[in-house]
């Protein structure tokens, strides 16, 4: 399958581009995409800390979508507060747009 | 004597000519902080809710911050308080530039201009002495020509605010210009002001503003710059690219309002963002004073019809009012555009939404071939720009409509609901079915539709300090009045600018600062007390105007059409979701009313 992934502000200079079409396997996660995407070891500190977690101020849309609320807006609204069920696991399916924004404000 | 104001006010009164030097009021300095605060309390007090904003009784107070003059990050704001000429509603319009700290250094944190001139004139305060100045030969000029002149006839180092043209003619969204390059932009308070024959204040000083405890103060702004040095977003990318980075950012969500709000989502929106601005225009970045983010920036179109021309901007504000709201994607005529109403002295958003809602009254017919000057359609820069030439100068019937804003112009034609305002004042970019936040702040807010009077937009978009869900409603109502109160208070009261708080976050960072500066023992509780305090005398004089539940709402567009396509497709705004827990969170009745416990509470009973 195919994703289409978007960069913004200085991650243009981090991924070497505005936008890259990328080949997966069916099934694979935003953590599958990130690891294809970090092709080097500068791209890796970008995204990830030292023990390998994605670093919590960089905002990934999936389809428009937080990945932090995927799935898990519903059962919060049930009344569950599991919010973050989605997060770097969402998984993706062909066509999907990702979007990595490093922390920006303002407006 | 209460520190961090230079303890004056001085009140011209331009009927008579008399200027009176008056006292800070000690206990109004602890109950309403200053800036916004403070002169909302003079107009409330001295300003009929019910009088014509144009009528010589209207009163204009131009007021600093406690922090104003001090090293503290971004303080040196200035707010623009009045009953606004587009919304009949109290109006506060704040801008930095560095007019307020020479104000201060003058020897004045205010100045309430009352009354109207029988002839134009300016105000020259130069270290104490306030002298009212014959303006006729600069009425009518542009904003850049005024401000150079003035500082001829004045002094090269004073700073100059002024009204341009559009205050003139009497727009209803003229602005005030603050060194010809940042604006006091809402509400119409420069048509207030044009009205009493008033063009502009020059002001220069010597006099250092005297701060309760230096030491501490020096302590605790270094800790403040730390934390907005350490941010991502204060340090790093809004100096970098300016504030239209948030123009991928709203749109990729599907919530960058287009073509008037018939879509909120364009493919090619990028192309008019921050990336683009410092790739294709950027020149430099320009900061006000105090101020260590620098998010200003200094542009010069390289190519192209309008090539050579110079200037500060755009906004994200601007790029995407005179931008995609038009369905223009043409950054140099958008840039050109914006250029053009910091020359008029006219609010950049407010005439972007106007225009955009021109160009669907025309493109649906409602405009008679025989009046529109030239065809008015969706999407051409030079369009644009033309509309922004005939808007500026009141040219022919249109353009003598379009200086009216939005909501006056579709009623001309029949159709108000196509005028995308809240309160008569245009929305700024973010669709509120997309963020529902931002909706009801839109709503509620005290001068109409504003995203910096209640910016959810921090929370639903930024993380900052934390992340909401935009698309739900829970919780909606607790963080719009949180915002709100936040904003009025410690924010635009202490003369600080908000962008701070995408570095500072919270309330534990500002009060050691205006503790230090003022020596008024208020708590950070308090502070926060403050702000709803402020929020709710305002709430007060817009019900004396006539203000009632009914206005505490959103163009039909949101509240009903489903966003047609992209990221939030489907989604509206559905207030009656969030405003009545609102309410009931601010202690209103349900007609949205303060309750006399709510008066008592505050001490405005």
């Amino acid at each position: 399958m195919k994703v289409k992934v978007k960069f913004f502000a200085t991650f243009r200079e981090v991924f070497g581009g505005a936008e890259k079409e990328i080949e997966l396997e069916s099934g694979s996660t935003i953590q599958d995409l990130l690891n294809v995407l970090c092709d080097s070891r500068r791209c890796r500190q970008k995204i990830f800390d030292r023990s390998g977690k994605l670093r919590p101020y960089i905002k990934i849309l999936k389809n428009g979508r937080n990945i932090r609320f995927l799935e898990g807006v519903r059962m919060e609204l049930e009344g569950k507060h599991i919010q973050f069920l989605g997060g770097i696991h969402a998984e993706l399916a062909d066509g999907d747009v990702v979007a990595i924004f490093p922390p920006v404000g303002g407006g | 004597m209460v520190k961090g104001f230079a303890g004056a006010i001085a009140r011209v009164n331009l009927s008579t000519g008399e200027i009176k030097k008056e006292r800070i009021n000690e206990e109004w300095a602890r109950l309403f902080i200053g800036g916004r605060g403070y002169g909302s309390k003079i107009i409330y007090d001295e300003v009929d809710p019910k009088i014509d904003p144009l009528a010589p009784g209207n009163k204009v107070v131009i007021a600093t911050g406690p922090t104003g003059g001090s090293n503290a990050p971004a303080s040196g704001r200035t707010m623009v308080i009045t009953k606004g000429a587009e919304t009949g509603a109290i109006a506060c319009s704040n801008v930095g530039g560095f007019l307020g700290p020479q104000l201060k250094q003058a020897g004045y944190d205010m100045v309430i201009i009352e009354g109207k001139a029988e002839k134009p004139v300016y105000l020259w305060i130069n270290d104490g002495n306030v002298e009212i100045r014959d303006a006729r030969k600069l009425w009518g000029k542009k904003t850049s020509e005024i401000e150079e002149v003035i500082k001829q006839e004045t002094d090269q180092k004073a700073r100059v605010m002024n009204i341009g043209s559009a205050g003139v003619k009497l727009s209803r969204i003229a602005n005030v210009m603050f060194d010809a390059c940042r604006a006091a932009g809402r509400s119409g308070v420069g048509t207030v002001l044009g009205s009493k024959n008033f063009l502009a204040i020059a002001a220069m000083g010597t006099k250092k503003v005297e701060f309760f405890d230096p030491v501490e103060l020096k302590k605790v702004v270094a800790q403040a710059r730390k934390l907005l040095k350490d941010s991502k977003i204060t340090h790093e990318n809004l100096p970098k690219y300016g504030t239209a980075i948030m123009v991928n950012e709203i749109n990729e969500r599907g919530g960058y309002p287009t073509r008037n709000a018939q879509d909120a989502y364009d493919a090619d929106a990028g192309v008019t963002g921050g990336e683009e601005i410092a790739d294709k225009i950027l020149i430099k970045k320009w900061a006000c004073a105090a101020c260590p983010i620098a998010c200003g920036r200094v542009t010069e179109i390289k190519e192209g019809k309008y090539k050579g021309h110079h200037g500060e901007g755009p906004e994200y504000e601007t790029t995407w009012a005179l931008g995609l709201m038009c369905g223009v994607h043409d950054l140099n005529a958008i840039t050109y555009a914006h250029y053009l109403c910091n020359e008029y002295g006219l609010d950049g958003i407010s005439a972007g939404v106007t225009i955009a809602c021109a160009m669907e009254l025309y493109e649906k017919g409602f405009i008679p071939k025989g009046e529109a000057p030239f065809p008015m359609r969706f999407g051409d820069g030079d369009t644009l720009v033309k509309m922004v030439q005939i808007m500026g100068e009141r040219e022919g019937i249109v353009g003598n409509l379009l200086a009216e804003g939005s909501y006056r112009l579709a009623e001309h034609y029949g159709h108000p609901e196509l005028s995308m305002s809240v309160k008569k004042q245009e929305i700024p970019a973010y669709d509120p079915r997309a963020f529902k936040g931002i909706g009801l702040n839109y709503a509620t807010s005290n001068r109409g539709a504003c995203h910096v009077r209640g910016y959810t937009i921090s929370q639903e978009v930024i993380e900052s300090p934390y992340l909401m869900d935009r698309l739900i409603y829970v919780g909606k109502a607790e963080l719009t009045k949180y915002m709100q109160d936040f904003t009025a208070g410690p924010i635009d009261s202490s003369g600080i600018c908000l962008f701070t708080v995408f570095g500072l976050e919270y309330i534990h960072n500002y009060g050691p600062i205006l503790r230090a500066a003022t020596g008024i023992p208020y708590s950070d509780d308090e502070l926060m007390k403050a702000g709803e305090r402020i929020y709710n005398l305002e709430r007060l004089f817009n019900l004396k105007a006539g203000f009632t539940r009914k206005d505490d709402t959103l163009p039909t567009r949101f509240l009903k059409e489903p966003i047609p396509a992209g990221p939030s497709k489907g989604e509206v705004c559905d207030l009656d979701q969030m405003l009545p827990q609102y309410y009931k969170l601010r202690g209103w009745d349900k007609d949205g009313v303060p309750t006399n416990e709510t008066l008592e509470e505050l001490g405005l009973k």
